[in-house]
């Protein structure tokens, strides 16, 4: 049986025009897929931290139902996000014009407060991302937090690496 | 051997059509065409202004931490410099005059990233994927941080 026939019949069984669509589409999608795939394989490394979430504007009761090494988790995600290893509850303040002085002063909001965890979990780390399950943590982030018997919107303030 | 009719014609010409648009698409077609087409790469410092932001995100940016675009999610470039200042809002007070006043706990940062810029004819494309437009709002974010700020100037090198 020869490769291709007097009618251009590759093995008798395809046409070769039909061959060469086949392989161009195939190199098609080898393109595709090895540009749009990340080039740079970034070495993912495990690495404990320590990262402020800082909740504002809740009531006296919320830190009332934090407990100490309690699991913590995205509320709209379920994901696990760490352990509360400490919190600090201050006045929460808003910044306010003076009028009259044409400056911005700080008032403190009676009854309302601002509460600052500091939750620890191990992560995944790359050269740009740190992840603590599918959560990237970044100052800056939002996300939504629940642990037993509360919830609350709230911002990422700082990140620490831990030595163990 | 088969002749080949008038469907195949059509179909090599949507595949190699298809191959051209999407190698214009993701801004490789002078790198990959390659013959005689000058590849304009160029260093450039782009400069950033981040407004009204705490001091979590000024401690957080720091120089020679790689900045990545939250869009396209690729690497722009290290920052060379920052400098902050009190952020300033206006108020308008009750004699009718508007003034400009510090925010308490609130800075403007003004980020400088070394990056290599495609120059094409409709603009400037860092690591030839992400464009960089003076007066976009740009979204960014490093290892540790993730704000965003207005494109101020793209300096040429």
């Amino acid at each position: 049986m020869k490769l291709i026939n007097k009618k251009g019949m590759v093995f008798e069984k395809i046409s070769i025009v039909d061959v060469i669509i086949i392989l161009v589409i195939i190199a098609i999608g080898y393109y595709a897929i090895t540009f749009l795939t990340t080039k740079d394989v970034n070495k993912i490394s495990k690495q404990t931290i320590q990262y402020t979430f800082e909740t504002e504007d809740v009531n006296e009761n919320f830190a009332k139902q934090l407990q100490l090494e309690g699991n913590l988790y995205n509320s709209s995600k379920n994901y696990f996000v760490g352990k509360l290893i400490d919190y600090k509850v201050l006045p929460y303040e808003i910044i306010v014009p003076d009028l009259q002085n044409g400056v911005f002063i700080k008032q403190v909001v009676e009854d309302r407060f601002v509460v600052r965890m500091t939750i620890e979990a191990n992560t995944d780390q790359d050269d740009y991302n740190i992840r603590i399950n599918q959560e990237n943590i970044k100052v800056g982030a939002m996300f939504p937090i629940k642990g037993k018997g509360f919830a609350s919107y709230g911002y990422i303030v700082e990140i620490k690496e831990v030595v163990k | 051997m088969r002749r080949m009719n008038i469907a195949d014609f059509i179909i090599i010409i949507f595949i190699i059509g298809g191959i051209l648009v999407l190698a214009s698409k993701l801004g490789t077609f002078g790198l990959s065409l390659g013959q005689g087409e000058e590849i304009k790469m160029r260093k450039a410092v782009i400069v950033l202004e981040v407004e009204d932001v705490r001091e979590a995100t000024v401690n957080a940016l720091k120089i020679g931490h790689i900045v990545l675009s939250e869009e396209t999610n690729s690497p722009i470039g290290p920052i060379i410099e920052m400098t902050v200042t009190p952020y300033m809002d206006e108020i308008e007070t009750v004699d009718g005059k508007i003034v400009f006043s510090e925010v308490p706990g609130k800075y403007t940062i003004i980020v400088s990233l070394e990056a290599s810029l495609l120059e094409r004819e409709t603009g400037y494309f860092a690591e030839g994927i992400t464009e960089m437009k003076v007066n976009s709002i740009f979204k960014f974010y490093t290892k540790y941080v993730s704000t965003s700020g207005r494109i101020e100037e793209i300096d040429l090198q």
